[in-house]
């Protein structure tokens, strides 16, 4: 590496070429082996931050390992991608699931994690698996079948409201789509559309038609129907029936003014003030909106209702990885085992008021409602798992999905434009 | 007289031209930035061709440069003929100036406040009794994001133009009002030839640098992790999208090269043409 | 008639900068709350816990001496490094002098998302990650195209006779450079200087990548991650306002410092 980083001098291609070879696993010295790095997806003065830090302190103290943190914030990512091409990489790293280690996985880069969910939570008598992570494990799955991320936050998505406006909802919740709709007339009657939806974020736009299509045709049918190169999937009636759903509360006035023509996060700051009802988000609406919502509000919220079949619980995860070439896995893996003990983990909820992957420990207040939910029903991924076809959402689906949510096109041009779009997607597809 | 550019060109060379002579490499390959390089050849070339949202992203790529070029060099014109002889037109540059140096992220927010449904701008043509007032952010974002980069834009080419204006002596101007010269006879027979230098000079940077927009319209994807629909992607965008962008980012860096070697050509030749129109002799004066 | 509509232009330019200062700066001592439900409302009880919150929670404190290290140093030597370059490239005629500028003018259009692995690798095999040592060779090195074509154009301005008269008087190239040339064209160097430092100093991109510990972060670096932390930690636009007056103030002080310098330097490099 030293004589080809001289060639590097002369021409920025030799050198591309010369370590595209190079970079195999560094050998961990064992005398420095009690240590290993950690590059951590939160600001040091986050809870999130808090509760990991504390853990770390106690790890060290029982085992003896010292853990260099950096707290690199939501950025890692971005420091990741590049660090792994070449030279020193951390050996533990933190991230929302997919956003990270979905592409990395792919890409050969994570290390085979079924030894930690095997492991012994230590002091409990049981595994990581066991104490809740395994319910999980099948979202954290690559292509190969070994899973790449053990997950310490879990987030649930679901529509949002303010309990203490709405004392009857909190009563009874909707649960199936009639049920749903007649809440939302009964709103509406009031004077103003009462759903609340960020619409220039594309994603948040498809999230009401992922939900809608996939309570009609099943999950893993969106998946299934976005992967097909000739589209033709979405010939199935059912989905001209889902997306008619979403065209009626479009054409119906049902979401509120400025929804599909402010920036985020001015509806949902709408919402917050009570001058919406219901938000459909993931777990993160209330610490995101707790500055504007004030003390009176009681955070509430209830799965996507159901059309025809059974409700399942949308997540995605928030957990830990460790690059392939990592030099002290092992310490890394004993670390993870030791975050999952009851109370250490406990502080997720306590601390950062997020649900964790362990169901013996209470889900704090404001998120009660989904994390319950969580425990009875099926998991399903964010976006049906089809976030993992590159660009898919933000070139297919997310533009025609604004456009029926906002009223521009009815449900079958819809379904016409979501193919045509489609075809060329996949054509392009190398 | 190699040595005075020797340290400048090593240093460019080597930290910026070899990276990117490795890029024109990589973008005749399949490559996912960490792992091993698939050869394509032409392959993500051709692909470029019948990439719809790629094409869109370059057209936006060149209204940005031609449409903003004339829209700011234009207004950056007026602006300075009417500061010419203004009191107090330091400050008034300094002003101008100012968009320059705040994070667009910030700039972008007071766009959407002044442009959301119930904002500022509606209100005002509420006020003038227009009761239908048009879905700004929704329908016309593009439209909105052009002109927030020449309202930023207008204010940096008015304090360079001004400065070439500044050179020209007073009294060419009072003999031109003694000789009842009208405004555009001004502008073309004295302020344009005696600031050409200036005006070829800046259009070369604003040719080069327009390619590089990516903050402003960056910021109207919502959250840190999204970015904006494909509409209103230049390629800077459509880069960025293929590498570190979006909630699950696509490392497409083969690609990305590809699509910026195509744009990057498209620049030289438009560099080529510019030297080549404003090559004219020098002014002395 | 039509000077009265290109004034009524800037002074509508002008209310409407200032217009937008005003606004960052009230914003940033607003609740956040109040910012959604009144954008254009004023700070009537300054909230000046925004700037304590931003200042602490983005560590902006050691962000800012960081980014000071860095920008103050590497605009020095663009410049040092550029003088020359651009000195002889104008001043030569030929092809190759020719040649060279547009190839440094074409640097300006560079992605550096795209070339970003390639000097990932450069700088991994140099030893440069994570170092603002390093990060002070990048800076130096993306900046140099700009900064050689903008002063290309000042060199270029300067009158012939000056630099004949020397030669003449049998002085070296470097003498005339350095005693005769430089000085002529201080305004241009210091505009280069001072364009060098603003551009420098709200760079994000670069030092994201190449800095990985956060004790060496930027002042950007720091309030990209205060903004994107409000990602599942809660929006709070009253501190991000805050952190952005932060990072622009000592900017905004710096351009009226020097910015009639500027606009004077500007003046004088204004021809190629």
């Amino acid at each position: 590496m030293i004589n080809s980083s001289r060639t590097a001098l002369v021409g920025g291609v030799a050198l591309l070429l010369l370590s595209a070879c190079g970079g195999g696993p560094a050998t961990p010295d064992a005398s420095e082996a009690k240590s290993f790095t950690y590059w951590s997806m939160w600001e040091e003065n986050e809870p999130q931050a808090q509760v990991l830090k504390s853990a770390l302190d106690s790890f060290g103290k029982e085992s003896g390992v010292q853990v260099k943190v950096e707290w690199q914030g939501r950025k890692v990512q971005q420091k990741l991608t590049p660090a792994l091409r070449g030279g020193d990489v951390p050996d533990l790293v933190d991230q929302d699931g997919n956003k990270t280690w979905a592409p990395l996985a792919a890409a050969g880069q994570t290390r085979d994690l079924s030894g930690v969910y095997a492991a012994q939570v230590p002091g409990e008598g049981r595994t990581v698996a066991e104490v809740g992570p395994g319910k999980y494990q099948e979202l954290v799955t690559g292509a190969d079948g070994k899973p790449y991320m053990v997950p310490y936050e879990v987030i649930a998505f679901g529509l949002f409201y303010n309990g203490a406006a709405h004392p009857d909802i909190a009563a009874k919740p909707p649960v199936t789509w009639e049920e749903f709709t007649a809440t939302l007339d009964r709103l509406k009657a009031g004077g103003h559309g009462p759903l609340a939806v960020d619409g220039d974020i594309g994603d948040y736009d498809a999230m009401w038609l992922v939900d809608l299509i996939t309570r009609e045709l099943g999950d893993g049918s969106f998946l299934k129907a976005a992967s097909d190169k000739s589209a033709a999937a979405w010939d199935d009636p059912k989905v001209l029936s889902a997306l008619g759903r979403a065209e009626k509360l479009a054409k119906g006035g049902y979401f509120v003014d400025g929804s599909f023509g402010s920036k985020f996060p001015a509806v949902q700051e709408k919402w917050a003030a009570g001058k919406a009802d219901f938000l459909l988000m993931g777990t993160w609406a209330p610490s995101e909106t707790q500055k504007s919502a004030g003390p009176a509000f009681a955070y509430r919220s209830f799965p996507f209702p159901s059309v025809g079949g059974a409700q399942s619980v949308r997540t995605s995860l928030i957990g830990f990885g460790i690059p392939k070439r990592a030099a002290h896995p092992e310490l890394a893996e004993k670390f993870i085992a030791y975050f999952m003990k009851k109370d250490v983990l406990s502080g997720i909820s306590a601390k950062a008021l997020n649900i964790t992957p362990r169901p013996d420990i209470a889900a704090p207040e404001p998120v009660a409602d989904l994390a319950k939910a969580l425990s009875t029903m099926p998991t399903a991924p964010w976006f049906d798992g089809a976030d993992g076809l590159p660009n898919y959402s933000v070139e297919v689906f997310s533009p025609v999905a604004t456009k029926l949510l906002s009223g521009k096109v009815a449900a079958a041009d819809a379904v016409k434009e979501l193919k045509d779009l489609q075809v060329k997607y996949w054509a392009k597809q190398g | 007289m190699w040595v005075f550019v020797a340290p400048a060109l090593l240093l460019y060379a080597v930290f910026l031209l070899g990276p990117t002579a490795a890029s024109v490499w990589v973008s005749l390959h399949a490559w996912d930035g960490i792992g091993e390089m698939r050869f394509k050849g032409a392959g993500n070339y051709t692909l470029l061709l019948r990439d719809e949202v790629f094409l869109k992203a370059f057209g936006n790529t060149l209204v940005l440069l031609v449409g903003g070029g004339v829209v700011v060099f234009t207004l950056s014109f007026a602006l300075t003929m009417a500061l010419r002889d203004m009191p107090g037109k330091r400050t008034v540059r300094s002003v101008l100036f100012f968009p320059n140096i705040v994070a667009p992220v910030v700039l972008s927010v007071l766009w959407g406040f002044l442009f959301q449904t119930d904002g500022l701008v509606n209100s005002g043509l509420a006020g003038v009794g227009v009761d239908d007032p048009p879905n700004w952010l929704g329908d016309h974002l593009f439209g909105l994001i052009f002109a927030g980069l020449v309202w930023m834009n207008t204010g940096f080419y008015v304090t360079i133009l001004m400065a070439g204006v500044d050179r020209i002596p007073r009294y060419f101007y009072e003999d031109c009002a003694l000789n009842g010269a009208t405004a555009f006879q001004r502008l073309r027979h004295l302020t344009l030839p005696l600031t050409w230098d200036v005006v070829a000079t800046s259009a070369v940077i604003w040719t080069v640098s327009s390619l590089k927009i990516f903050e402003f319209i960056y910021a109207f994807g919502g959250t840190a992790n999204d970015l904006p629909p494909p509409d209103v992607w230049n390629s800077a965008l459509f880069i960025f999208g293929k590498t570190f962008g979006g909630r699950v980012p696509q490392y497409a860096f083969g690609y990305a090269s590809a699509s910026a070697v195509a744009t990057l050509l498209l620049i030289v030749v438009f560099v080529l043409l510019l030297r080549r129109v404003t090559r004219r002799e020098r002014v002395q004066f | 008639m039509i000077r009265r509509i290109g004034l009524s232009g800037v002074w509508l330019a002008v209310a409407f900068n200032l217009f937008t200062l005003a606004w960052i700066v009230s914003t940033s001592l607003r609740p956040h709350r109040e910012i959604f439900a009144i954008p254009w409302g004023l700070p009537f009880r300054p909230m000046w816990e925004n700037f304590a919150e931003a200042w602490s929670s983005g560590n902006f404190g050691g962000a800012a001496l960081n980014t000071i290290l860095l920008v103050g140093p590497s605009s020095i030597v663009i410049v040092a490094l550029s003088a020359p370059a651009a000195y002889m490239l104008s001043r030569t005629k030929g092809r190759a002098p020719s040649a060279l500028t547009v190839l440094f003018a074409m640097g300006i259009g560079i992605p550096t998302q795209v070339v970003i692995i390639p000097l990932f690798v450069l700088m991994q095999s140099l030893s440069l990650v994570n170092s603002l040592a390093g990060l002070f060779v990048l800076y130096v090195a993306v900046s140099l195209p700009f900064t050689v074509f903008l002063l290309t154009g000042f060199f270029g301005s300067l009158p012939d006779e000056i630099e004949e008269a020397a030669a003449l008087d049998g002085a070296s190239v470097l003498r005339t450079f350095w005693q005769i040339m430089l000085p002529l064209a201080r305004s241009g160097l210091i505009t280069a200087l001072v364009l060098n430092a603003i551009g420098l100093w709200n760079e994000t991109f670069l030092a994201l990548v190449f800095l990985q510990s956060t004790d060496k972060q930027t002042l950007p670096l720091a309030l990209l991650g205060f903004l994107s932390k409000q990602q599942y930690a809660g929006a709070d636009y009253g501190g991000l306002f805050a952190g952005v007056v932060i990072l622009v103030l000592p900017m905004l002080a710096v351009y009226v410092w020097l910015g009639r310098r500027i606009i004077e330097g500007l003046t004088l490099g204004a021809g190629k």
